[in-house]
This record gives C-alpha cells, structure tokens and sequence, in this order.
C-alpha cells in the first residue's frame, strides 16, 4: 500500500509539477509549472461557476433536482470517457519507469493501479470542477439529509471510475490489436477519430436534430443516461436516493477492482506487444526523394503530430466540429432556414454560426503544444542550419493545414445552403470572421508556448492534455468566441463583425510578426 | 578551425559552468576534451553548437561567430550528444534524409554517404524500422551517420563511444582518422582516458568550468600517461 501511495504521488507529481515548484532553481521552470496550476485552477473555476448557475437557475425554476446532476455528470463522463479513450494506452504503457519498477520488488497491480489512478483523478477533478458547485447550490437551497454531505463527495469522486475504465479499456484493445502494425499510429489515431466522430454523431447529433436548441444539453443528458445507465443511479443518488447512491459506488469500486485485476494477470504481455518495435525484413533503400527546407521541416512536423495519438485526437476534434456543423447545416437548412423565418430571428443567425465556428477552430490549436512536444529532441532543430523563421512557420502551417480546409469547407456550405437569409456582407463576414480568428489563435498558441515551454516529460498526454498552455488557449478560445459574437448580438448591429476580425488579423499579424522576428533567440533560448 | 575566447557560460543565478575558457582547434586535429562529471564539458560542446547561449567570450567556427552568425557556423559543423534523442516518429532512412534536406544534398550523393556509412556501422538493414524501436548504441550510429553524411568541417561529439559495440567503435575511429586527413577537424569529449591518448593528437583538461590544461598530446602528458596526469591535474 505505501508502494502503491508513493507510486500515485509519483505519477501526480509528474503531471502537477508539484516538485519543480518547490525545488526548481530555474526561475523559468518554476514559473511555466505555477501557470500550469493556475490554468487548470482557472478552468475548475469558470466551468465550475457555469454549472453552479445553471444548478441554481433550474431549482430556482423548479426543475427536479435530479436533473442538474444528470447534465453534470452526464457532462463529466462524456469528458472522461473521450479522455481516457485518446490517452488510455499512452498512459498506462507510457511512463518510461517500466523497466526500473519491474526490476524492483513492486508487483504488476501495484504499478497498473499508480498508472491508472494518475490518469483517473485528473479526470476526477474535472468531475469534481463541474459537480461539486452543483452540489453546494443543491444542498443550500434543498437542504437534504445529513447522508448527503458525507456521501456526495464519494459519488463525485467515484464518478468518472467506469468512463476512465471503459475508455481506456478500448484503447488498450485498439492499440494492442495495431501494435505489430508499421502504421500503428496512424491506424489507431484514424480509428479513434472515426469511432468518436461516429458516436458524436449517431448518439447524439442525429437524435438532437430534431430537438429545439434549447432543450439540446437536456436531450444529450438523457442520451448519456440511456447510453450509460450508472449516470441516472448516480443523479438520483446525489439528488436524495441512497440506495442508488450506494449502488452506483460499489459498482464503480468492483468495475476498478475487476479491470486492475484483469490488467494484472496480463498487463506484462500487453505491455510488451504495447512497447515493441515495428522491424522491416529485407529492408532495401528506397528512392530519396529531395525537398527544401520549409518543406522539410513541415513533414517532420506533421509526422511528429500524426505519430501522438493523444495530440491528433486532441486537436482534430474542431476540425471534425466543423465539418459535422457544415454537413448538418446542408442537411437542416431547409427546416432550419423556415424555423429562423417563422421566429424573425435572421439577423443573429451569422453572429451564432460565426461563433460556431470560431469556437469549434480555435479549440485546441496544435501550436499550443507545438514546441513542447519537440521535447528532448529539441537538441536537432537548435543544431541544424534551418532558419529559426521557418522553423516556427512550419508549426503554423500544420494547424492551418489541419482547420483551415475544414473552415472554409464549411463556410462555403453555410453561404450556400442558407443565401436565402444571409447578405452578401453576412457571408463575407461568417468567412472573415472565424479565419481571422483561425490565425490569431495558431499564432497565439505558438507564442504561449514560447512563454510557457516544457521540454521535459514522460508521456506526450502531459504536455496535449495537462500543459499550462493547453489549458490558456482553451481559455483564449471561449473568451474569443463569446467577445467576437457578443456585441454583435447585444448591439444587433453586423457591421461589428468587421472591426473584430481586423483586431484578430492586426493581433495576429503583430504577434507572428514578433515571432518572426525573434525566432533565432526564441530557439537558443530554450 | 574552432576558436574559444574566454568563454563563460553560467546557468541562471549558479556558478560559473564554464569559467574563462580559450581553445583552439586547427584543421586535421582529433582533440579530446577529458574532466570530471560536471567539469562544463558538455556545456562548453552545447555553446559551440549554439545549442547553449553564453554571457561572455567569443567562438569562431572556421571564423565565423556563432552568436552573430549562427546559420553558417552550422552549416559546416555537427554535434552529437552523449545521448542522442532522434525523432522516433521517422524511420532511420527518414531521419536521414530529412538531414540532407536540411543541408541541400542532392540525391545521388545522399544515397552513397548514407550506403556507405550505413554499411560500416552495419545498420543498412535497420534503416527502414522506426527510431522508436532502436536500441541506444543504434541511436549512437544513426546520429553518427546522420553527422557524417554532411562531410562537417567540425565535428564535435559528446561521448561517442559510450554505447557503441566494439566493431562500431573501431569503425569509428577509422572514420575519425579519414575525416582529419580531408582537412576537418574532431573535438570531442570522453572518459576513457585510453582512447583518448590512442586517438587523440592534441587534448584539454578542464576543471569546474577551467582548463587547467591544453595542448599536443605528447607536450601536455610529458612522461605520464594521460591517467596520472588527469589524476594529479584534477585532484590538486
């Protein structure tokens, strides 16, 4: 048990960067690690705000209690079900300790329940961010049992148990069923997405279609629920039920229990399928093929992109957004185009698609991560005569290359498919707006990552998943999307929209030209 | 070729790494560079390569200044580190060629440098496998041929034998002894003080970021071998 204790504030460690804070005498260091504290306080604290209103706002309407705790946590193991279906396996084969735990005298569950218990209370805090403001505004203005007090932080820690567990589970199949495979990564990684994108839209996008936008975050609660049955013990529980309160955390305790038990009987063959090599028989050196610099450096940046799961699927999901609101936009248009007409609400249909689609592009910007992940590698790019310029600008052209077609994809099928509402100036605005955006969010992302870098890691998912540039740009992209649309929606005047994307291009312009210009000494610095 | 000018190297509020340090290597010199864990050899190899900025002092690669111009100090050196990280998401052929890009190498010579070096390091056949699966003495000699391929007028390797097979390391050697007699010049750092006096026409002997000694092997040794001279240099 204290192997096992050490183990997890280990792991905790590693990601938290708890020990740098206190021990690093690189004032740098030290300073990218406390940001990266304070934005995931930041991000408890802004979801936690919006699930303590909404709570608040549906009791005070008099909504059945149980049903905020539906959406929170339906919300909550939605998160930790994709979560731990990108990074599952990376996380539990990844950790570079494998070898030094295993010569030890530590056994294989003692190691598979640390690894597994990093990943899980990450996810429990986000469960905790979004659940425990619910409870406190439950518990004030319902004043429930005295049971409740002691049980509900039980219920909210134990809740993203069997979503981690499921997630990784298949994750774990996935890559071990590919491992053998050259393209390993790129199989798993198109599988992932095409799985989550069919899950994001048959589960829930197809039903919803014909559900009224405002009772959309209901209808998905209630398709999590029937999905996943534990989330309405769970809900009933938190809102009064013991039983179902009881019931929902011995099964989360016995489905661990079962999955660590199942791990430890054949996690030392999986992790050796997992960790081993792709070796090519009879290998004969092909043609090879010349290219310039900037060329170069693009594909070592793409297949260094292409070659982390948990990066790909972080970062292609606004890609995917996009795309999804661009076919669905086609398909509806015809009902939603009658809808918007009958409610005499045309002129805040450009400043919603427009906020659509900033949010869905500037979600996770790969430069966010873009020089973390050079990692410690980062030895070649400062040793190699490639410009320091062109070193930065291929990190700009992946995530360009990777929104921008799906952007403008859908900017063309919204102009086409709703012309019949939309002005010319609308449709030049719904492109300009979310592309101006689009820039401004690839080159901020790369700055913030200049200002807050970390070359040090274990596995890639600290850096995609828990960096404090990670967490800002989530941050920058909802403060984006809310301020480009906001007066345009109060003021209802469109004309706004022109004067925000010329702040986005002149910020992005002045930030890339900075950039530009100190990319030499932005490189030796690191 | 390689001209240090008192170099001072510290990391944040720390002592100095690297204290006053001057040296010069000429065209043809096979100069070891030997001291204690943490005497500022690795940093003194990181600063020359412009991995690492410095406060004070100048250093001219064929003369050019790598802080005012480090593109074309680059473009005619290469430095490899003790433990050389590569990109595991590229294939060795991959990694390679991505370096001749980088370099501008046409093709043809590309395909012979890379042939050539991969059959003396006895990799040819693992070139088509991931980096990812590589052992690290593998890692050592793809980084090493990755080096070699550009033909560099300088070449500065933080210990190179370390994690190299017997047969790799006297393949080494040989092509140490062939890239100095073109005219290019070899500084690097190692613990084995036997390889050093075997290989090595001129050496330095730094201390806590000093050099307490520098010059033609024969002159800086004296009668000694190069073990006791380390030993009484370093524990005086």
């Amino acid at each position: 048990m204290r192997m096992l204790w050490t183990l997890i504030k280990l792991y905790c460690n590693s990601i938290l960067r708890f020990s740098v804070i206190r021990h690093s005498k690189d004032p740098k260091e030290r300073r990218n690690a406390v940001m990266g504290i304070v934005a995931i306080v930041l991000i408890v604290v802004v979801y936690g705000g919006m699930a303590g209103v909404m709570t608040h706002r549906m009791l005070s309407l008099g909504i059945d209690a149980s049903i905020p705790f539906l959406m929170a946590g339906a919300m909550a193991s939605l998160f930790a079900l994709v979560m731990a279906f990108s990074q599952g396996s990376a996380t539990l084969s990844g950790f570079a300790d494998f070898d030094t735990l295993m010569g030890m005298p530590v056994s294989t569950a003692t190691i598979v329940f640390a690894r597994f218990a990093a990943m899980y209370l990450m996810e429990a805090l986000y469960a905790a961010a979004y659940l425990l403001p619910c409870g406190v505004v439950y518990a004030i203005l319902s004043r429930p049992a005295w049971w409740f007090w002691p049980v509900f932080p039980l219920l909210v820690i134990l809740l993203p148990v069997v979503p981690v567990v499921i997630g990784s589970g298949l994750d774990l199949l996935l890559s071990a069923a590919f491992a053998r495979s050259k393209y390993r990564k790129g199989i798993t990684s198109t599988i992932k997405t095409v799985l989550l994108l069919a899950f994001v839209v048959f589960a829930y996008l197809l039903p919803q279609i014909s559900e009224s936008f405002f009772t959309a975050p209901m209808q998905t609660a209630e398709t999590t629920a029937n999905i996943y049955p534990p989330i309405r013990w769970f809900a009933a529980g938190a809102s009064g039920a013991f039983p179902m309160a009881l019931l929902f955390m011995l099964g989360s305790v016995a489905v661990c229990t079962l999955f660590v038990l199942i791990l430890n009987k054949t996690f030392l063959p999986l992790h050796d399928r997992l960790t081993a090599g792709y070796h090519v028989k009879n290998y004969r050196l092909g043609r090879l093929k010349r290219s310039g610099e900037l060329r170069a450096l693009f594909r070592i940046e793409g297949k260094r992109f292409l070659h982390s799961t948990a990066w790909v699927i972080n970062t292609i999901i606004g890609a995917i957004l996009i795309v999804v609101l661009g076919i669905a936009g086609a398909a509806l248009s015809n009902r939603l185009v009658g809808a918007v007409r009958v409610m005499s609400i045309e002129r805040f249909v450009p400043a919603i698609a427009e906020g659509l689609l900033i949010f869905c592009a500037t979600l996770t910007p790969t430069t966010a991560c873009a020089i973390s992940m050079e990692g410690k590698e980062i030895w070649i790019s400062k040793t190699l005569p490639v410009k320091a310029q062109n070193w930065l600008l291929a990190k700009l052209l992946v995530n360009l290359v990777l929104i921008g077609p799906a952007l403008l994809f859908t900017t063309v099928m919204l102009a086409v498919f709703y012309r019949a509402i939309l002005t010319p100036s609308a449709i030049l605005a719904m492109v300009l707006l979310p592309v101006s955006a689009l820039l401004f969010t690839t080159v901020f992302g790369l700055f913030i990552n200049v200002k807050l870098p970390r070359l040090s890691w274990n596995s890639d998912t600290e850096i995609v998943k828990q960096s404090a540039p990670v967490f800002i740009m989530m941050l920058v992209c909802f403060a984006e999307a809310v301020l480009a649309v906001l007066p345009q929606l109060l003021f209802g005047a469109h004309w706004l929209v022109f004067p925000a994307a010329a702040v986005f291009f002149g910020a992005a312009a002045a930030v890339c030209g900075g950039l530009m210009k100190n990319a030499e000494r932005i490189r030796r610095k690191l | 070729m390689l001209e240090i000018k008192n170099l001072i190297k510290s990391y944040g509020n720390g002592p100095r790494a690297v204290d006053g340090l001057t040296l010069t290597v000429e065209a043809g010199d096979i100069y070891g560079f030997i001291g204690h864990n943490g005497a500022g050899k690795t940093t003194t190899l990181k600063c020359i390569s412009g991995i690492l900025p410095f406060e004070e002092g100048e250093i001219l690669v064929d003369g050019i200044d790598i802080q005012k111009d480090p593109m074309a100090a680059k473009r005619i050196m290469r430095y490899i580190p003790d433990n050389p990280d590569l990109y595991p998401f590229l294939t060795g052929t991959g990694y390679l060629n991505f370096l001749c890009d980088v370099y501008g190498i046409d093709e043809k010579t590309r395909r012979e440098r890379i042939q050539q070096y991969a059959e003396a390091f006895e990799i040819e056949s693992k070139l088509g496998d991931l980096v990812s699966s590589y052992s690290h003495g593998m890692c050592q000699k793809l980084a090493l041929i990755g080096a070699l391929v550009q033909s560099p007028k300088l070449l500065m390797l933080d210990e190179p034998f370390v994690g190299l097979d017997p047969k790799a390391a006297h393949t080494l050697k040989g092509i140490m002894h062939a890239l100095c007699e073109s005219g290019s010049a070899i500084f690097f750092s190692t613990h084995v003080l036997e390889v050093a006096e075997k290989l090595c026409n001129k050496i330095a002997i730094i201390k806590n970021g000093r050099l307490i000694a520098a010059g033609p092997m024969d002159e800086v040794r004296g009668d000694n071998s190069l073990e006791e001279l380390f030993l009484e240099l370093t524990d005086a």
